[in-house]
């Protein structure tokens, strides 16, 4: 049995991890999780970071520069079913508000005509490039579950997760669906 | 057969013959998603998202259908569904729609239909269009990048207000609201209803005044009567935590259409008078701060010691708290009298001295959009009674005449027919009208003999002509005097005027509650020793302030600080319109419940209390 | 001797090819050489409306012989002057070569022209357009007189039945039974409206029948007025025809100080007006709820039907609107008969139909034909592919219609059989691609027509045209998915099911034409990132020329039809940004330096 526990690895993008929180409001059901599928990775709960093949895949946040692209990428690659959680996740999210500007503009406008002489805009290889806009996760890979809401309630997630763990594709009724 | 027998998804229905399929169905329980059909509006079936499949093969608007004998209707089939979630999609997605982020996340139609059909996904990548946001406006923004297109706003403007502010523009993707010729709304010919941002589905018209305050389902409402004119305008107001969220009209049906004005919906909620919580008593250059009890002893000290009092209300009071201050007030000796009643007590004099009928009066002012001509002295109530303006606008739509008789410039100038600006006294146009109807053409033909008879002369015989041409072609006119005509002689040739027309008369005064002509009023000394005045909400009445000037000593009691308080040695804390509670008759005699909608915040909790308390200590 | 008579084309398309020039040149002639008696201005000179063949412009036809003339230049008049006028001599070199390089010399004889059956422009490139007297000659008003004399209103509505007239604006509703809608209709007052809106791209058949025959247009909306009993008839026509709109002016004008217009015709005690209205140009006005609200003087908006016009149209009165070209046969009908109809033309298409031919035919212009004439043979009497090139395609019914590909080459023309094969007869439009056409691109260039021409008020036309074309957008540019053709399918099924006009139900109509009958060609677009033809810039790979080899002999200059091809400095250059990649460049170079690809 212990073998055959479906594999799960989580991952944040640009979020502010309200969704796994959310998730961490399921309270004992993380007891029968923890029993019924094996972490492969999860940024809250465990350290590892390095995304391996698993069954399921769970992703937060919005895509806003090459890394998130590059994770989200990593993260299909390696996994069955993809599911985005929280709206950021799902269709951009909050950060999105950034969408109706440059990024240019906006990195002008934060760094220097809004802060004070000395700023520069951060220019370091190190540092993500930004995408031209702050996009939800299917506008760079595909998505099989959906789970938006800001955050999705823990109900609502665990419901997603109990389908999932049933072999279904959870769709969430009128009830349910929050944006 | 005034019925008809059809069947909706297996469903054998009756329903009256007229109605649409959508009307039909939800008179049965069965919900038809729309975003563009509105009740009180004309269906122009534009979102055509209750698209139902009609006898097997064609796909129709439900809302424009009209009910048959035999039709057989299916309002959910998957096709359908399939439809209406491409077309829910195409419209969320090309247009800015961020619920996360929008003023309207939890009250929004569109949102609300994008959750049952369950869209949890998105096929099309966003448009994002870049119209510019207008925030000109005092109250409203408009977004129309979050508009749907819908027009709900347009038929508002048009057909409930009938303003003609909005109107829909451009081709293709790039049609959009336009107001007047392009213009920012902040600049434009609205009247500040808000009509509009009542009837939008979505966050594309908002207020500034509720924006944020919170989700409207989440909110409490009470249905109540805005005091503010005599319209007697139902509204709902949505609270939170004890905070007003957004006042809506109530009366949601094709006449009214849950129109509310400027001073109903965002006048309240935009006060920003501070509340006066502990009286005030200016003495010897020196402001004092009392407690309520010190008030009253104050205030009685004063009554009892004077004998010239003049007690002065404000209108737009409920019929009980009149009762209470007027019957503190004599109890007093005091002389009565209430904004608006002056104006009430000339009416009454002129009726009896020249044996005017009631039944001259008109009893539902929506006979207004019935008229065939309209016969206004005193364009200034486009402003002060904007519903009952609006039923004027709408009348001129749809082919009424209108006259306007104003000292100034005619602010129904788009609307009138005929505007005849003449300065006071406007009894010489309107004598020269009733001595032509009484004397015959002839009597006005002789241009010399008139003029010299008057001297000089500022009617023009053309412009009497006129009126008296348009009032015989009429059958049913009707004649609306404003609150600014206040002499005698006017109201005795106007009142003339419709018993010699047969005219129905529609007069109006200040107050907003009617109860004013039930009530014994007397007039005020003008010269008074003591000077109460009970003025609630009122902020700048002239009178009052002359009345102020004028007495040795002056008590106002009010909600708010405002230059009425500055100016009284006595200030006494009041409460606000939504704090208070009875009933208000309106225009029509209708007697309507003045709901509490919060509790009272300043340094009063009950005025009737207060009121009894003074009359007992004389 | 016969007098002689000089017809000049004058309708818009020769005008602009310079007739007036010709017309001018004419005179001159005429003067140098003593003729102004014998050839008078106004007798032997004519102005008429559109002949037909409208790519020979500028054109005459000399008279009593029938002699043609096309393509003429301002020099060439002087010979027909002197060779033809005074001699009695034919310009053998002026002649046109027909299809099989003989030279006709009459008109009538031209193949153009020979497989033609003109009813509606009958008098069209006949006679002078300004002239009522012109009319009165080919027996003009007779039919009116007739109908309005010796006919009862219902005998002229049964006639119209009985001829099996359909609606030529496009959705070929049955004319009589229109009529006869209205006739029942109780009203004081009732309208007559001829919609002249023409909005089809390239489409200009109303446009000919209005300048060419103003009156035949005005008796058969007289006709109507009578059998439905309408004493109001208006004309609407878009601001852009500004030729009709004069002709038509003059028309009315003629006719009512004539007694053909006004009060009491004919004696009868029927009063007929009518009223000339210019309408913006949006292509929904052409829409009939929607363009009866513009003459209403309201916003062009496509109105709810039921009710229809015939109950309640113009200011609520019951209202008939038909085609321009509809009413052009009225008069004919009347005169000769619902059985002379008949006859022409197939069982459920009676009649004939004007055809705007454009596109890739030797000899483009107006076609009129018997319905049941084979689109092979309509593309034969246009000359045939033109180029020698092979032909892919035909487009018919402007953007509301779609492709019809080779296999179908012999499907008669009407109404049904049309619709059958995928298209609709639609307003008369008739483009013919020949094989180098990218039929994605042409479903982009109608798709582009449609949502720009929205009028916005309902979703599925506003925004879902406008994603369909920006997923052809996308897929003409190289970023195709597979399903993006699914969505398209999908976005087309809504759109026609939902949208609010027949606008936006027939938007998606050549998208989902074309992708039926050359689905492959937008697969290779989306799967192989190509196209097929060449026209789709970003998918085109550029030609580029091997430095080493290439001797600079110039040849590839010459042959390039773009001018992508220029001189470096010790090779030639081709610009990536031009090139079409027709690899005309390649197939001349001697030293083969020239190949595909390489760069992009
Ligand atoms: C978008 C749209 C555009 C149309 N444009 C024209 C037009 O330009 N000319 C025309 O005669 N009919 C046009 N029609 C058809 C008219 O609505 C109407 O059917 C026609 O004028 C009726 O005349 P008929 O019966 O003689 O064809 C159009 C229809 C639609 C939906
Ligand atoms: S208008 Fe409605 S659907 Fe649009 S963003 Fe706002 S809440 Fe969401
Ligand atoms: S602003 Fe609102 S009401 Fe007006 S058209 Fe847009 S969505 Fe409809
Ligand atoms: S289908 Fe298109 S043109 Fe017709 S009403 Fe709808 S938006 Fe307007
Ligand atoms: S509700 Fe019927 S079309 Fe919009």
């Amino acid at each position: 049995m212990a073998e055959n526990k479906p594999k799960v690895a989580t991952a944040c993008m640009c979020g502010c991890s309200g969704c796994h929180m959310s998730f961490l409001d399921v309270d004992e059901f993380v007891k029968d999780l923890a029993e019924l599928v094996e972490f492969q990775s999860s940024h809250v709960i465990m350290d590892v970071k390095e995304i391996e093949k698993v069954d399921i895949g769970i992703m937060e946040g919005t895509i806003t520069n090459d890394e998130n692209v590059e994770v989200a990428k990593k993260m299909r690659e390696n996994c069955d079913i993809l599911v985005a959680w929280g709206d950021c996740a799902c269709f951009g999210g909050i950060m999105t508000m950034r969408n109706f500007e440059k990024v240019d503009k906006i990195l002008e406008e934060c760094y220097l005509e809004k802060s004070d002489e000395e700023s520069v805009v951060p220019d370091d290889e190190l540092i993500p490039t930004l995408t031209d806009k702050a996009k939800g996760l299917d506008e760079i890979i595909d998505v099989d579950v959906y789970i938006p809401g800001c955050p999705p309630s823990a109900d609502v997630i665990r419901y997603g997760l109990e389908k999932l763990l049933e072999g279904e594709i959870p769709k969430l009724d009128k009830d349910k669906l929050r944006y | 057969m005034n019925t008809v027998n059809f069947n909706v998804d297996g469903q054998d229905i009756s329903a009256k013959k007229g109605m649409t399929v959508m009307e039909a169905c939800e008179e049965h329980g069965i919900t038809i998603p729309k975003l563009c059909q509105h009740e009180a509006l004309e269906n122009v079936m534009a979102c055509r998202l209750c698209s139902v499949e009609v006898n097997g093969k064609q796909i129709l608007p439900s809302c424009g259908l009209q009910v048959d004998d035999g039709l057989k209707i299916q309002t959910q089939t998957d096709h359908l569904k399939k439809y209406r979630r491409k077309i829910l999609e195409l419209i969320y997605r090309s247009e800015n729609h961020y619920c996360m982020f929008c003023e309207s996340d939890g009250d929004c139609e569109l949102q609300d239909l994008m959750y049952e059909h369950e869209i949890d996904r998105f096929e099309f990548p966003r448009m994002y269009p870049e119209w510019p946001v207008d925030s000109s406006h005092d109250y409203i923004i408009k977004d129309s990048n979050r508009c749907i297109r819908c027009g709900r706003c347009v038929r508002a403007c048009d057909e409930v207000v009938g303003n003609h502010t909005l109107s829909l523009g451009g081709r293709g993707i790039n049609n959009r609201i336009i107001v007047d010729a392009g213009v920012p709304l902040g600049e434009s010919t609205c009247t500040s209803c808000g009509m509009c941002l009542q009837v939008c589905p979505t966050g594309a018209i908002f207020s500034k005044l509720s924006m944020f305050k919170g989700v409207k389902k989440e909110c409490d409402m009470t249905t109540t009567t805005c005091l503010s004119c005599s319209m007697g305008c139902g509204t709902n107001v949505y609270t939170k935590t004890g905070h007003i969220v957004e006042i809506e009209g109530a009366d949601i049906h094709k006449e009214s259409g849950g129109q509310l004005c400027e001073f109903g919906r965002f006048k309240p909620l935009a006060n920003k008078g501070e509340r006066i919580k502990n009286v005030i008593l200016r003495e010897d250059g020196e402001e004092k701060e009392l407690s309520l009890s010190e008030g009253l002893e104050k205030a009685s000290e004063m009554l009892v010691k004077s004998y010239r009092i003049s007690a002065y209300a404000s209108g737009d009071l409920t019929c009980e708290d009149l009762d209470a201050f007027a019957y503190a007030m004599r109890a007093h000796g005091a002389l009565f009298d209430v904004v608006g009643a002056k104006r009430h007590r000339f009416e009454t004099e002129v009726k009896r001295r020249i044996n005017m009928i009631e039944g001259h009066f008109v009893t539902d002012i929506r006979e207004i959009m019935k008229a065939d001509n309209i016969l206004l002295y005193d364009t200034s109530i486009y402003h002060t009674h904007p519903i009952l303006a609006s039923y004027i606008r709408r009348a001129t739509s749809n082919g009424t005449k209108l006259i306007t008789i104003d000292a100034y410039e005619d602010k129904f100038w788009n609307h009138s027919d005929k505007s005849i600006t003449i300065e006071s006294p406007k009894t010489q146009l309107t004598r020269l009208v009733n001595q032509v109807i009484k004397e015959g053409k002839a009597s006005i033909e002789d241009l010399s003999r008139v003029s010299s008879i008057l001297g000089g002369l500022r009617v023009h015989p053309k412009d009497v002509m006129e009126i008296v041409n348009l009032l015989e072609e009429a059958t049913y006119d009707i004649i609306i005097i404003g609150d600014e005509i206040i002499d005698r002689w006017s109201l005795r040739h106007i009142f003339e005027l419709a018993k010699l027309e047969g005219s129905y008369v529609i007069s109006l005064n200040h107050a907003g509650n009617q109860y004013i002509k039930n009530l014994e009023t007397e007039g005020v000394y003008e010269e008074p020793e003591v000077a109460y005045i009970l003025a609630g909400d009122e902020e700048d009445q002239a009178d009052m302030k002359e009345l102020i000037e004028k007495a040795d000593f002056s008590i106002v009691q009010s909600a708010r600080r405002s230059e009425l308080t500055e100016m009284a040695d006595l200030v006494i804390p009041s409460l606000t319109m939504f704090e208070r509670e009875g009933t208000t008759i309106d225009i029509n005699g209708v007697k309507n419940k003045v709901e509490r909608i919060t509790e009272p915040k300043g340094g009063i909790r009950s005025e009737i209390g207060f009121f009894e308390e003074l009359a007992k200590m004389r | 001797m016969v007098r002689k008579e000089i017809l000049i084309c004058s309708g818009t398309g020769c005008l602009s090819a310079g007739s007036e020039e010709i017309e001018e040149r004419l005179m001159d002639e005429l003067w140098k050489h003593e003729l102004e008696d014998k050839y008078p201005l106004t007798r032997a000179i004519k102005r008429t409306g559109c002949m037909g063949p409208c790519n020979l412009g500028p054109m005459i036809i000399i008279r009593p012989e029938d002699t043609f003339y096309g393509n003429l230049k301002p020099a060439d008049v002087e010979r027909i002057v002197e060779e033809h006028l005074l001699k009695g001599r034919v310009v053998y070199d002026l002649l046109i070569e027909d299809i099989d390089g003989r030279r006709v010399e009459e008109f009538e004889k031209l193949d153009f022209i020979r497989g033609q059956k003109k009813v509606v422009m009958r008098d069209s490139g006949d006679i002078d357009p300004s002239s009522l007297e012109d009319y009165l000659k080919v027996d003009g008003y007779m039919a009116a007189r007739k109908a309005i004399m010796d006919m009862e209103r219902n005998e002229i509505v049964k006639e119209i039945k009985d001829s099996g007239l359909r609606g030529r604006g496009g959705a070929g509703f049955p004319t009589g039974l229109k009529w006869e809608l209205a006739a029942k209709e109780i009203s004081d007052q009732k309208y007559i409206v001829c919609n002249g809106d023409e909005g089809d791209p390239g489409a200009f058949m109303d446009r000919s029948v209005l300048e060419g025959d103003p009156h035949s247009i005005i008796e058969g909306m007289m006709i109507a007025g009578y059998a439905v009993g309408a004493d109001q008839g208006y004309i609407y026509v878009r601001a852009e025809y500004p030729l009709a709109i004069r002709n038509l002016q003059k028309a009315i004008r003629d006719a009512e100080s004539e007694g053909y217009l006004g009060e009491n015709l004919f004696n009868q005690g029927f009063d007929f007006n009518v009223e000339l209205r210019v309408g913006a140009g949006a292509f929904v006005c052409g829409e009939e709820t929607a363009l009866l609200s513009s003459i209403e003087g309201k916003q062009g908006r496509p109105k709810y039907r039921p009710p229809y016009p015939v109950q309640s149209g113009l200011w609520g009165k019951p209202t008939v609107i038909n085609n321009v070209e509809t009413f052009g046969n009225i008069a004919m009908i009347i005169k000769y008969g619902s059985e002379w109809f008949r006859d022409i033309g197939t069982e459920g298409s009676p009649g004939t139909k004007v055809f705007a031919v454009a596109g890739d035919v030797e000899n483009t212009g107006l076609i009129e034909v018997a319905m049941g004439t084979t689109i092979r043979e309509m593309i034969n009497i246009a000359g045939g592919v033109a180029d020698g090139k092979r032909f892919k395609a035909v487009q018919i019914g402007g953007p509301a219609g779609g492709v019809i590909p080779e296999q179908y080459l012999d499907t008669p023309i009407d109404y049904d059989s049309l619709k059958e094969a995928g298209t609709i007869m639609g307003s008369g439009g008739f483009i013919v691609l020949d094989e180098d056409t990218c039929m994605v691109d042409v479903a982009k260039f109608f798709l582009d027509f449609t949502q720009d021409e929205s009028c916005g008020k309902c979703p599925p036309c506003r925004l879902g045209t406008k994603r369909m074309l920006d997923i052809l957008d996308k897929i003409t540019k190289g970023n195709g998915e597979a399903k993006d053709l699914d969505k398209l399918q999908d976005l087309a099924e809504t759109i026609q099911a939902t949208s609010f006009c027949g606008l936006g139900q027939a938007s998606p109509n050549p998208v989902l034409s074309t992708l039926k009958f050359f689905r492959d060609e937008y697969e290779t677009h989306v799967h192989d990132k190509k196209c097929p033809t060449g026209t789709c810039k970003a998918l085109v790979e550029a030609y580029t020329i091997n430095e080493e080899t290439c001797v600079t002999c110039g040849r590839c200059i010459e042959v390039c039809p773009v001018d992508a091809i220029s001189s470096g400095e010790n090779t030639y250059v081709i610009d990536p940004e031009k090139c079409i990649s027709c690899s005309e460049c390649a197939k001349i170079c001697p030293v083969d330096a020239i190949s595909e690809g390489d760069e992009k």
